[in-house]
């Protein structure tokens, strides 16, 4: 009888921790997220993740406005560059941010879906590096990069357990989203540079408002993917 | 087709209005002559403004290219030095290697920090740049 009782009270705490890690799964992935950006070596790779989803965004907003590629250049300190032709110039400075956030949202949320989708995604993420490489990437210093992040996908994809998979990549998705929500602050030097003072000359609103506009939007990504996270636990 | 211009119009005026009109016709013939002058006077002054435009333009030009050679300097300096190391007449040959279109312009963006110089080189090129 005293055997039984433990047991139920062993399988109850389980449970309980079970539920307390999937309620919170989120807040902690997100804190696990905090922690891995502020590592010296560690949080390299993921600030070049970031970068190169801001520049494709740039790209793929500039080819979605009847524009072209020429270059997409990455750089070792997270700064990046995206050449275009052509296109919306309104659309591919706001799509710079914006885009990185939206790539967040979305890699952490089909990772949230299921196993098979986390799978099928992490390919894309494959061919859209392949694809990178083979199209717009025109340096040594790039083409390292692009393969750095293309392995670090691969090694996911292989290494890690399907069960893993998921969670990997919805921590992949929050370092973007936490990246993204944290990039646009470093607008406001002072030094009139980058997508917020290009905004700003093409409409003639401050930079600021427009750091506003994608801190704020990065704070809402985050706060629906928590809720979205919270109701999927119950 | 004709072309209804005013020479056309003074050629056939005295034929059509006779003896009586040949004094009008001479006042005519003489304002269209000033307004001639006039006209090429403007064009004169249009073309050398467009020369100056494009003397201008080449200045931007010319700016952007010393930029680049500036930036391209050091590196040179670096590369003929560590080449003078090992052997000394072997000069920078690289250096006169025109680079294309995109290098020299990310090259040039990179190489001022001013957003009004920055939009300069981006309508040099031809190209947008975004960060």
């Amino acid at each position: 009888m005293p055997d039984s009782a433990d047991k139920h009270l062993h399988s109850n705490t389980q449970q309980s921790s079970m539920t307390f890690r999937h309620k919170y799964q989120f807040w902690l992935m997100l804190f696990a997220a905090l922690i891995i950006l502020q590592l010296p070596f560690v949080s390299i790779p993921f600030k070049w993740l970031e970068s190169y989803f801001h520049e494709i965004s740039h790209g793929l907003a500039a080819l979605l406005t009847g524009g072209s590629i020429l270059q997409i250049q990455l750089f070792p300190n997270g700064a990046g560059l995206c050449t275009t032709r052509g296109g919306s110039s309104f659309v591919i400075s706001l799509m710079g941010y914006g885009g990185a956030i939206l790539w967040g949202c979305l890699i952490y949320s089909l990772a949230s879906v299921n196993r098979r989708i986390a799978q099928a995604f992490s390919m894309l993420l494959v061919a859209l590096f392949v694809f990178s490489i083979l199209l717009w990437v025109r340096d040594l210093l790039t083409l390292f990069i692009v393969l750095v992040l293309l392995a670090l996908v691969i090694a996911q994809l292989k290494y890690s357990s399907q069960k893993y998979l998921q969670n990997l990549l919805q921590i992949t998705g929050l370092l973007v989203l936490v990246n993204s929500l944290m990039s646009p602050l470093y607008l406001l030097d002072g030094q009139s540079r980058g997508d917020g003072a290009a905004l700003a000359n093409l409409t003639y609103i401050p930079e600021i408002v427009w750091v506003v506009l994608w801190l704020s939007a990065g704070l809402f990504a985050t706060y629906r993917l928590s809720k979205k996270s919270f109701t999927r636990s119950r | 087709m004709q072309i209804n211009n005013a020479a056309n119009n003074i050629s056939q005026t005295p034929i059509v209005l006779g003896n009586n009109s040949s004094v009008q016709a001479l006042e005519q013939i003489t304002r269209v002559t000033a307004r001639e002058n006039l006209a090429s006077e403007e064009n004169k002054n249009q073309q050398s403004q467009a020369d100056i435009n494009s003397r201008q333009r080449l200045d931007i030009d010319d700016q952007a290219i010393a930029l680049i050679e500036r930036e391209q300097l050091p590196s040179s300096n670096v590369n003929s030095n560590r080449q003078a190391n090992s052997q000394q007449n072997n000069s920078n040959s690289g250096y006169d290697a025109p680079p294309s279109q995109n290098q020299l312009a990310v090259a040039a963006y990179q190489s001022v920090g001013s957003i009004a110089q920055r939009d300069n080189i981006e309508q040099i090129f031809g190209v947008d740049l975004f960060a």
